[in-house]
């Protein structure tokens, strides 16, 4: 049993760490251009899918990444250029109306290209194995995302608080009016932002590649993770990200492979079977909505 | 002062389709074009969901990003009284609308603490939380959702199963809906209401209890989303659990700002447009979500008032 | 035998409330009399809006009280304040721009569920009457700060909390705005907020100075002229 609590608590934590990764290029949108960006999960899908298509060719995953994070950069680069950044001084609606559009455009785009199956990227051969740690065997590659998500973490952390970069991020976070007083490039400032984000989120589609489908569409299921998370973090704090992502990816994962398990102690088999499943896949929410409602403003709201 | 067309036009405009719409059916079994009603009732359908999505984002102001749960849940609450044996319209479908206004009541007592884009994204979260709760019970269909043994029986001798008659059916639910929220609107409630949407720190500091008015809003249009869901199942015979994803939830806001948000006839306007949009579009190739997606972004940086609001540029062209 | 004095109608006891560091209300003490017109004033960034605030209900402080009236009302909503009696305007005007003038008053009007014709009377008493159909946002600015004590005034306060009245007003709107004050202040409680020491000593009964989120002196207008502490931390030199 503890081997089972350890083996999801690891899971947990993967999947955590790489809503994180599209969770802090979200709140860092959010906090800095006070924009809701949903295409953010699009940025995600067409990652994993330049990641597939480099590795297919190339049989080099390591490259796929690189690539991938490279391309997915500049086209968010581009994309901010080209349309969001005329949607800084519009209302929340017209951006979340616009953004949705992008969605559906970037969506039969990637269809056009790629065709409507899901494509397959493959996983490194070396790391299709188990490991064994502290007594137990976990997969390799799960590892791996791990150390990767983790190092990431530490990046962006030593990036925002020790870089003249990350100074205007933060100060940009908390008051946009006075950053731009003080002198701080906004505009490319937001450019690079933005195509921060959308590294962050290739990366995430390229290693989760292996382990979900990578298909159109699956931006759109994550992509309320991720405002979950920064929902619950705070807006506009990477800080809120990381603990509202580690938070929502263990207790997400832990809770699918609990409950159903624990109810059964507590109820009828028949009810456990099908509410068990169910409570596990709302927990989230529910946890989110307690936390709200006990702060508004997320556990640590960027914003005055 | 309202920034659309001035009433009396407007109304005489509305009579002329209302009209259009009543002869539709028989105009179309006269030209052997049946098929057509069941298009023309899944339009007005989407009409009614728009208007009620209408109320709470163009008169209310309140983004609310996960409307079709309401409809999703409206739809499976007339399933599951169907299934169990309640197969009158006169009971299943105020309970769909009862069942959707409760939902809304939690839903907007919790997220309308919150303001501008965190209200958003947790109306978001909610509804998807509706959509994941509805999928994995597996006792209600899962994946594959409910099918709807028969449409619901009015009596009278009136049976929906013919197109025609349940057209007329839907017909008349979105005519009262409409009639309803024009009510609403021009009624103290509807002062307050955009009072609130206008400067909502003023109306709490002259006394209005806002959080109460803005709830009171959120339910009734989540409760006419009920009966938009009711509705729906009854046209397509299934409740799915893709009903109530967020991007449903989507579609329902670009019908609202297509048409023109906090227009009367806005969010019925802007159904029809989307939907027929989509047909046309449907037409030419596979991709035409591509389309719609351009069109939108048109939309958002072209005609931000919408279709109404295009309309009255238009009208304020010709008359000077 | 001496009567009792009567309970001040708005009482402030140890208000405190700070913001990431900052305490930008200290412990206040504030006592405002029935009928009287009680000034407060105070240097820049002394906490007087943040003051305002807690009065009407915006924020609530981390300790102490507000009582209105003999009765606590610091955990009570704006709007439940309003009802009893309690009404603010503010200092950056905050009228509904896109409705007409008489429409705004109406709205406050309806709020305490009045009839929309009682706006007439408000509108004539704050000489906006002319004005009625003119859209709020066209008014001209002293047309609109009399537009704002309008919306306070038609919700038929006991006690009226007013931010800045004059605030950027040429001499002859002053004039206007410290006449229609003191004829509001015959029938009602004023706390008024003001910079502008002329019309502060010409209405005020009683005047407290805020200075860093205290208040450092309450009496009469002379006495406070006149206190050394007071000319030391705000008035400066003038004679």
């Amino acid at each position: 049993m503890t081997q089972l609590i350890l083996e999801q608590a690891l899971n947990g934590l993967q999947f955590g760490l790489m809503l994180f990764l599209l969770a802090a290029g979200l709140t860092l949108v959010f906090g800095i251009m006070d924009m809701i960006n949903l295409a953010h999960g699009s940025l995600y899908m067409v990652g994993a899918y330049i990641a597939a298509s480099v590795a297919e060719q190339s049989g080099s995953f390591v490259l796929a990444v690189i690539v991938a994070i490279g391309a997915t950069a500049i086209i968010g680069a581009l994309l901010e250029l080209a349309v969001l950044r005329r949607l800084y001084r519009r209302d929340h609606l017209s951006q979340v109306l616009a953004t949705f559009a992008l969605i559906l455009i970037s969506n039969e785009a990637v269809r056009m290209v790629w065709g409507d199956q899901p494509v397959m990227l493959a996983m490194p051969e070396a790391l299709s194995g188990p490991v064994e740690i502290g007594g137990f065997m976990y997969p390799a590659y799960r590892l791996l995302i791990v150390v990767v998500g983790v190092a990431a973490a530490a990046a962006l952390y030593l990036l925002v608080a020790r870089t003249r970069l990350g100074m205007w991020v933060r100060a940009g976070a908390s008051n946009r009016e006075m950053a731009q007083a003080m002198g701080v490039d906004v505009q490319r400032l937001f450019t690079l932002v933005f195509a921060i984000g959308a590294a962050l989120c290739a990366l995430a589609g390229a290693l989760l590649g292996p382990l979900l489908a990578v298909q159109v569409g699956m931006g759109e299921s994550i992509l309320i993770l991720a405002f979950v998370v920064i929902v619950i973090g705070g807006i506009g704090s990477v800080r809120g990200a990381l603990v509202g992502s580690l938070i929502v990816g263990i207790a997400d994962t832990l809770g699918r492979a609990l409950l159903p398990t624990l109810l059964r102690e507590v109820v009828p088999l028949e009810i456990a079977a099908s509410l068990g499943p169910a409570l596990a896949s709302i927990l989230i929410y529910l946890l989110m909505a307690a936390i709200l409602f006990w702060r508004p403003e997320g556990l640590f709201p960027a914003r005055a | 002062m309202s920034f659309y067309v001035e009433s009396r036009r407007r109304r005489y405009a509305a009579a002329v389709v209302l009209a259009g719409l009543v002869a539709f059916p028989l105009l179309a079994q006269a030209l052997d074009q049946g098929f057509y009603v069941s298009l023309m009732s899944r339009v007005l359908i989407y009409a009614l969901a728009a208007t009620s999505l209408n109320l709470v984002l163009g008169f209310g102001g309140m983004v609310s990003f996960g409307h079709a749960a309401f409809v999703g849940l409206g739809a499976y609450t007339v399933v599951l009284l169907t299934s169990a044996g309640v197969v009158s319209a006169w009971v299943a479908w105020p309970a769909a609308v009862a069942v959707s206004a409760l939902a809304a009541l939690f839903v907007g007592a919790v997220s309308l603490r919150t303001r501008g884009v965190y209200f958003i994204m947790i109306t978001l979260a909610f509804a998807q939380m509706l959509y994941y709760l509805v999928v994995s019970l597996k006792t209600w269909g899962g994946d594959d959702g409910l099918p709807l043994a028969a449409r619901n029986v009015v009596g009278a001798g009136i049976d929906l199963k013919d197109d025609a008659n349940f057209y007329y059916a839907v017909l008349a639910c979105l005519v009262a809906a409409l009639l309803l929220v024009g009510r609403l609107i021009h009624s103290r409630f509807g002062r307050v209401i955009q009072g609130i949407r206008e400067n909502e720190t003023r109306m709490e500091a002259i006394g209005y209890p806002v959080f109460g008015y803005k709830l009171a809003c959120f339910v009734i249009g989540g409760a006419l989303a009920g009966l938009a869901g009711a509705l729906l199942v009854n046209q397509t015979g299934l409740a799915l659990p893709n009903q109530l994803f967020w991007t449903q939830s989507g579609m329902l806001l670009v019908m609202v700002v297509l048409g023109g948000v906090g227009s009367l006839y806005g969010g019925a306007l802007g159904a029809a447009a989307l939907l027929i949009l989509e047909e046309v579009l449907a037409g030419y190739t596979i991709h035409w979500q591509l389309g719609v997606g351009a069109v939108l972004l048109a939309v958002v940086f072209l005609a931000p008032h919408g279709l109404a609001g295009l309309a009255t540029v238009m009208a304020r062209r010709r008359h000077g | 035998m001496a009567e009792r004095s009567p309970v001040p109608l708005l009482q402030l006891a140890g208000l405190a409330r700070h913001f990431g560091g900052v305490f930008a209300l200290n412990g206040v003490d504030l006592a405002v009399e029935r009928g009287e017109i009680h000034a407060l004033i105070g240097p820049n960034g002394a906490g007087k809006t943040t003051l305002i605030h807690h009065i009407s209900g915006a924020m609530r402080p981390d300790v102490g009280s507000v009582r209105f009236d003999g009765a606590d009302i610091t955990r009570l909503a704006m709007h439940t304040r309003v009802a009893r009696g309690l009404a603010r305007s503010y200092q950056i005007t905050n009228v509904f721009a896109r409705l007409t003038v008489f429409d705004n008053i109406a709205l406050a009007v309806e709020a305490r569920h009045g009839r929309r014709d009682e706006a007439q009377a408000v509108l004539e008493r704050i000489g906006l009457a002319g004005a009625a159909n003119v859209a709020a946002g066209a008014l001209s600015h002293g047309e609109q700060r009399q537009l704002e004590v309008g919306l306070a005034l038609a919700t038929a306060p006991r006690l009226l909390l007013l931010d800045e009245p004059l605030a950027g007003m040429g001499p002859e709107e002053s004039e206007r705005m410290i006449e229609l004050l003191d004829h509001l202040g015959r029938d009602m409680t004023l706390l008024l907020v003001e910079h502008d020491m002329d019309a502060v000593f010409r209405l005020a009964d009683r005047v407290s100075v805020l200075v860093a989120g205290k208040v450092i002196a309450t009496g009469l207008p002379d006495e406070v002229r006149a206190d050394p502490e007071v000319r030391r931390a705000y008035l400066g030199d003038v004679e």
